[in-house]
């Protein structure tokens, strides 16, 4: 497949959560004669089955389509798809550099929501062409007109040479393709310049080590060559170079203007970093490629087996994991309460639960999470500063100078009657108001800083029960400020479960110590002696409640029928408590472990 | 088969009235239904060929006594050839259906003793929960039943109903030992799925209170010179249910009837519950073998209910495993906290009275193990 430039357009699609990115890119890659639809699967890019279930895309896919436009020539398309999280918004940055145009795709019965907003800032920020589609104009509900005007007003892109499809029934998709041909520009690029290429992905082949997806700037890559990685700095020999449609046919080189793939024996998918740029190890690139940032896991939590004989296992299972998650960090750790197991570092808390369900799901583990932390900078009075990613190992208070916590910038989008409420809440979480502007007639936006600690603490549920789930929500990582913070333990039966410990905010200490010990208790079952539950800070007991003893739990029937299905019951109960963890000599289920994030501040 | 069951259940699924807590097998009363029911009864009864001796023989429901008296008559002639060497013969009653001509059957037929639904002594609770006796009958179908010559009554009393204070249910506990009956079963409440309590979201009573209800029981009959032999079931000396023992010892038994369950040799199971498919001949809806690991459960879960408690002997013969030295840990903490008991002399393990409020928890540990 040896183009012209000329002839390759390069884009991503970009749209809020449920917009029908995944169902368009189906369609595209079915009209492009790709694939014939009896081979498709629905949502083709979308491979994982989590992926599917949840409707989102969490691993980035690209493939090359060639496409014959009305004026009889042949076009290489190269689709480049992108996760729909505000954890990955680094991820989509770099894909969309790798690109010249962007879709942006409207649901045309729901109008723009605050990720289309983030992430139409971002391909402006790339300086893509984009293209509005106005989708699922198939359905009776379909306002394109008015649609067509919010994208005009308020994202301010023209929407002259707009396009309205509907990704289901396949309407308006060929004069899209059309339109794909005539406005999004060719990729421009030197051929003969030292090899720039831009790594927007990459996964791990057991075979052929890590496969690095990569979009050529400028130059040419052909196997054999000797590569240089400008921001890791290692060296390696391309062994095969191609391009993936979506299977992957093998290409002697790819040059300036292409989208493929690259593998050179990499071992170490951590060496491999989205944003890095790809040069030649001989007369390479001068410098590397704008755009490159480290990627931080942000949120951490404690992974325990809840059989210890699973350790092994889940450190297997971590292991392979992230041979294809590179942004996936642990650590081995231990609890005086779970035994051994991993500190995990995580992009966000959907990265989180991804990673949680696919280690019970494919890897048939029984896990407890411990809640999730963010990374304090706890400054000690010796100067020294700690990166504290897990609150029990908070050090003696006496020792400490002050503690800092990350802030994001967070941008909420509502429906203007939910303004006092979200207001209300972002205070209640020690939100900075920054601005607050009329979006249209009906919504507003509004930033705010916001602690991430604070988010982590069920802020998405309360905004969504705030404003009935009308609201959207967006935000980015800014930056660390100091904080009153101190450490929450709990205490079971009088002995602290390190596990349970918190870092709070001072103020709100009794309030949010009573709801995490209420919580606590709604789910640990009655056992056959009571059990205090005690909530401290700095070894002193700011509330206490208590789970009463077993008083009667043996069911009053049982004659011949009642047998089979009193066993059944029995066994159940048996399986439930397998699930458990035992601490000290109370039995403490997975939830528990995670009602410290779950408080509601109306229990109180 | 040395193995053969020694207690046969029969079930009537005929009520004249449904009652709004009831969760058994249940139809309102129809004769053409009734009839044709007794036919396929037989049946089935043909089809376990039981040539052997019985112990006990068990008429439970529905309301056995809402038969008419010829339908009636019929169920007990067609037991006849069963109840040579029957030690207990119980059929179970309502107070208002307990007529003479009824009460003369049974004792013609060899019925031995009686099981009288009460659930409450208190008028007004009754009719809330639609039960069309009152007191006043439960105490006349008693001298009745005496004057017949019945010398062995059971009567059933529920814990927990709505409206019934801790006041209350004193009084019912009273009136309840006033009727001098050698048996009493105590259930708590349970709301099922399907009955009137659980369409209209009745709550079960609260652990607690249940507790506190079961101590004041255990505490007045035991004074009143009952044993507390089962977690429900209180008998003068000697009078405990034969028929009722088969079950908590794990031991094998026929249920013959709508949606009725019984166990022989290795299989437990269960009756439809349609009409249709057991006129048809469909008895048997679901079956279960019971294997080795499965019997250690229901042996255990079983046993423990009643003061006999589990016999450690046995229990060695049955499993080729040493009960104690396998959850000698686990026994020992119980033991220490009296809520098992360890008879030595028996090698005997039972539940004192609050280790068998708490039983599930208990064989649930011992199930884990």
């Amino acid at each position: 497949m040896d183009f012209k430039k000329e002839k390759i357009r390069n884009f991503s699609i970009i749209a809020h959560i449920d917009h029908g990115k995944s169902t368009l890119a189906d369609r595209i890659l079915e009209s492009t004669g790709a694939i014939s639809s009896r081979e498709m699967k629905d949502q083709i890019l979308d491979s994982m089955d989590l992926e599917r279930e949840r409707g989102i895309t969490i691993k980035l896919n690209a493939v090359t389509l060639s496409y014959k436009g009305d004026n009889g020539e042949t076009y290489i398309f190269n689709l480049i798809d992108t996760p729909g999280h505000v954890d990955f918004t680094y991820e989509v940055s770099r894909s969309l550099a790798a690109c010249e145009g962007a879709l942006l795709v409207v649901d045309a019965t729901q109008g723009v929501e605050a990720q289309t907003l983030a992430n139409t800032y971002l391909a402006v920020d790339n300086d893509l062409y984009i293209m509005p589609v106005i989708n699922k104009v198939d359905l009776p509900s379909a306002q394109p007109e008015l649609v067509k005007k919010e994208i005009e007003e308020r994202i301010g892109i023209s929407c002259v040479d707009s396009y309205e499809v509907s990704a289901k029934t396949g309407q308006g998709v060929h004069e899209l393709l059309e339109g794909i041909i005539r406005e999004i520009p060719s990729p421009e690029g030197d051929e003969n310049a030292p090899l720039k290429a831009l790594i927007f992905d990459s996964y791990y082949d057991s075979y052929r080590g890590v496969v690095i997806l990569i979009r050529i700037k400028d130059g040419t890559v052909n196997v054999g060559d000797e590569i240089h990685l400008m921001q890791s700095g290692k060296d390696y020999q391309v062994t095969e170079v191609g391009i993936r449609t979506p299977e992957e046919i093998k290409t002697k080189s790819l040059t300036a203007g292409q989208v493929g793939y690259l593998c050179a024996q990499i071992k170490d998918i951590k060496d491999v970093h989205p944003g890095d740029t790809v040069t030649t190890k001989n007369n390479g690139a001068k410098e590397p490629l704008p755009g490159y940032r480290i990627m931080n896991p942000m949120v951490y939590c404690g992974l325990y087996p809840v059989d210890s004989d699973d350790y092994q296992a889940l450190k297997d299972a971590l292991e392979k994991l992230s041979l294809n998650d590179a942004s996936l960090q642990f650590t081995a750790e231990t609890s005086q309460a779970l035994g051994f197991g991993f500190r995990c570092g995580f992009l966000g808390l959907l990265h989180m639960d991804i990673i949680q369900e696919r280690l019970e799901r494919e890897y048939n583990l029984d896990l407890i999470l411990t809640a999730p932390s963010v990374i304090y900078h706890v400054h000690m009075t010796d100067g020294e500063i700690i990166n504290l990613d897990n609150p029990s190992k908070l050090p003696d208070p006496s020792k400490i100078a002050f503690i800092e916590e990350p802030y994001v910038k967070a941008s909420i989008m509502t429906p203007k009657e939910y303004v006092g409420p979200i207001m209300e809440l972002c205070q209640e979480r020690r939100g900075i108001y920054l601005n607050m502007e009329y979006f249209d007639d009906t919504r507003m936006v509004l930033t705010y800083e916001l602690p991430l600690s604070e988010i982590v603490y069920n802020f998405f549920d309360k905004l969504k029960s705030y404003t009935k789930g009308y609201a959207s929500f967006d935000y980015e990582y800014s930056s660390y400020h100091k904080g009153d913070l101190v450490k929450l333990d709990v205490l079971l039966n009088g002995q602290i479960v390190d596990a349970l410990s918190s870092i709070i905010y001072r103020p709100s200490g009794y309030t949010r110590g009573l709801g995490i010990i209420r919580r606590i208790k709604q789910v640990i079952p009655r056992q056959q002696f009571e059990i205090p539950i005690q909530a401290a800070i700095g070894g002193k007991v700011i509330a206490r409640c208590d789970v009463k003893a077993v008083r009667k739990d043996v069911l009053a029937k049982c004659y011949g029928g009642d047998i089979s299905r009193k066993k059944k019951l029995l066994e159940k109960q048996k399986e439930g408590k397998k699930r458990m963890k035992k601490v000290g000599s109370v039995e403490i289920p997975q939830e528990a472990f995670m009602s410290i994030l779950s408080i509601d501040e109306e229990d109180n | 088969m040395t193995n053969s069951p020694k207690a046969l259940y029969i079930h009537i699924p005929f009520c004249e009235h449904i009652c709004d807590y009831c969760d058994f097998t249940k139809l309102q009363y129809f004769t053409n239904y009734a009839k044709k029911y007794l036919v396929s009864l037989k049946e089935e009864l043909d089809s376990y060929h039981i040539n052997h001796e019985l112990n006990t023989i068990y008429i439970g429901g529905g309301t056995p006594t809402s038969l008419s008296d010829d339908e009636f008559s019929e169920l007990l002639s067609m037991l006849d050839k069963y109840t040579q060497g029957v030690e207990e013969y119980t059929v179970e009653c309502n107070p208002e259906s307990l007529s003479d001509r009824k009460l003369e059957l049974m004792k013609e037929h060899g019925v031995n003793r009686l099981s009288i639904g009460v659930e409450s002594t208190h008028d007004e609770i009754l009719k809330a929960i639609n039960r069309h006796h009152t007191f006043r009958d439960v105490k006349l179908a008693i001298s009745r039943a005496r004057k017949a010559g019945f010398n062995n009554i059971n009567v059933d009393l529920i814990i927990g109903l709505p409206h019934v204070s801790k006041t209350l249910f004193i009084e019912d506990l009273e009136e309840i030992i006033s009727l001098d009956v050698e048996h009493i079963s105590c259930y708590s409440l349970t709301v099922h799925e399907h009955t009137v309590f659980g369409i209209n979201h009745v709550l079960e009573p609260t652990e607690d209170f249940s507790r506190e209800l079961y101590d004041i029981t255990h505490e007045r009959l035991e004074k009143a010179g009952f044993i507390h032999y089962e977690v429900s079931n209180w008998a003068k000396p000697n009078r405990m249910s034969k028929h009722n023992y088969t079950y908590w010892k794990d031991e094998c038994y026929y249920g013959v009837g709508l949606g009725a369950s019984g166990y022989i040799g290795k299989y437990r199971y269960t009756n439809t519950k349609s009409l249709v498919d057991y006129y048809n001949g469909k008895f048997v809806k679901e079956k279960e073998v019971v294997d080795y690991e499965d019997d250690k459960i229901y042996f255990l879960m079983l046993n423990l209910r009643t003061i006999e408690g589990l016999d450690l002997n046995k229990y060695q013969r049955m499993f080729d495993e040493n009960f104690y030295k396998k959850h000698q840990k686990t026994l020992d903490k119980y033991i220490g906290e009296s809520l098992l008991i360890f008879n030595k002399e028996e090698n005997r393990i039972y539940a004192s009275y609050a280790g068998m409020m708490v039983l599930d928890s208990i064989v649930v540990e011992l199930l884990s193990e």
